[in-house]
């Protein structure tokens, strides 16, 4: 019996930008899709989330939070503190329990903290894994 | 007398659940990476390539999760890869940017592979870089994980997903990555049967306080550590690292798997509040 698990990546197409304290979708480009995958899982199982991106900051250094949404709560995975002249990645995994047996859609977010222009260009890429677990 | 057949040493895969493989690479020589194009990732000058062979089913997915440290002495956007069955497939992607001695950097991405019939299957590391002179350094580490989805198999797995608060440290030898200064130690216990193996996934964010120096990640099992991941970390600079390992041969029991780190010339590394660690114990191989 094979892992019941669902994966997604992007090498982002063009510059999605944020300077959000609070999480917001991280986009493939200022109009592009989410990075997420959508995966269903029976009852009584949990969902262990793993995920990355690389960023780069304008002109100001932050922290960059990277965490994964369920559909209703939103989930740490990973910090990483960035400095404008250079380009960092940060990843991370979250078990995520108490999801009632469904389909679910799991979408990175990120977040600063300190409302400095971050920065995901066509130098980085971002990728995400769930997977049903026990 | 009865005889027990154990079908995951005969390599067949009917009787194996939730199956997964990983190799790691700690080479102790830089090796060239391609040039525009996608070249094998060897354990050092010479060595062989990072690699593994995995049997799937029919009907099934795989998932590749890897990350490799890079390095160049000039900016250079550096390309993660994975080939399979002739095809290469993009993971993920980092540039450096040389503004002063910042020349290294961890690559990380995991992506599907759909459509492959069942069989055997060489994985090799691959990648490149926009230029030439980029390389995968003796300071640095790498890992190929795979693992084979599609079906309804639940591994059984054990996570900490940590947001660090200060901890420093400038030890040659392996210490606790703790989660604050006076904090505890980043563990995970895990309870396996007989005939399977624990996949260790883990890493941190850092950075250096003052000086240049390569850090290393640990797994303490309660009796030795074995290395994890390691990378090259630039004063001032902030580091990412990421590790896979795979623990094969152990009894059914109960076990506890405990994060580390370690410098390799004594100078300060801090895992700050602008950091985080996380550590993935998972019984695969069932």
């Amino acid at each position: 019996m094979s892992i019941n698990a669902q994966a997604d990546w992007a090498f982002f197409s063009s510059t999605f930008s944020t300077s959000s304290t609070s999480y917001v979708d991280l986009k493939d480009g200022s109009a592009g899709a989410n990075v997420e995958v959508t995966l269903t899982k029976g009852a009584g199982t949990d969902v262990l989330v793993m995920g990355d991106v690389g960023a780069t900051q304008n002109s100001a250094n932050a922290t960059l939070t990277l965490g994964v949404n369920d559909g209703t709560s939103d989930h740490y995975l990973a910090e990483q503190r960035i400095f404008a002249s250079q380009r960092m990645n940060c990843a991370g995994s979250v078990l995520i329990s108490g999801l009632a047996a469904g389909t679910y859609t799991f979408k990175l977010r990120v977040k600063l903290d300190v409302a400095n222009q971050c920065n995901f260009t066509t130098a980085v890429s971002a990728s995400i894994m769930a997977m049903e677990v026990s | 007398m009865s005889t027990l057949i154990n079908p995951y040493i005969l390599g067949s895969s009917a009787a194996v659940s939730n199956r997964a493989a990983s190799v790691s690479a700690f080479p102790a020589s830089n090796s060239g990476i391609g040039n525009a194009a996608f070249a094998d990732v060897t354990n050092g000058s010479g060595g062989a390539p990072v690699e593994l062979s995995f049997t799937k089913s029919a009907g099934t997915d795989l998932i590749i999760l890897a990350s490799a440290g890079l390095s160049s002495a000039s900016s250079h956007l550096l390309v993660l890869g994975a080939r399979i069955n002739g095809t290469d497939y993009n993971l993920g992607r980092i540039s450096i940017q040389i503004s002063s001695a910042n020349g290294a950097r961890d690559a990380i991405g995991r992506r599907m592979i759909s459509g492959l019939p069942a069989g055997t299957y060489t994985i090799t590391l691959r990648a490149y870089a926009n230029g030439s002179g980029a390389f995968f350094g003796s300071y640095q580490s790498a890992h190929l994980t795979v693992f084979e989805v599609g079906g309804s198999g639940t591994p059984n797995v054990q996570v900490a997903s940590i947001a660090l608060g200060g901890f420093t440290t400038s030890s040659t030898s392996y210490v606790d990555l703790l989660t604050a200064a006076a904090g505890s130690a980043i563990e995970v216990t895990i309870t396996k049967g007989d005939d399977s193996d624990i996949l260790i996934l883990g890493g941190a964010t850092c950075n250096q306080q003052t000086a240049t120096d390569t850090i290393t990640l640990g797994i303490y099992d309660g009796s030795a550590t074995t290395d994890l991941a390691r990378e090259r970390s630039y004063q001032t600079s902030h580091t990412m690292l990421h590790g896979a390992l795979m623990i094969s041969g152990l009894p059914a029991g109960t076990y506890t798997y405990r994060l580390r780190a370690k410098t390799a010339s004594g100078n300060q590394v801090n895992f700050s509040g602008s950091h985080s660690a996380h550590l993935t114990a998972m019984e695969v191989n069932t």
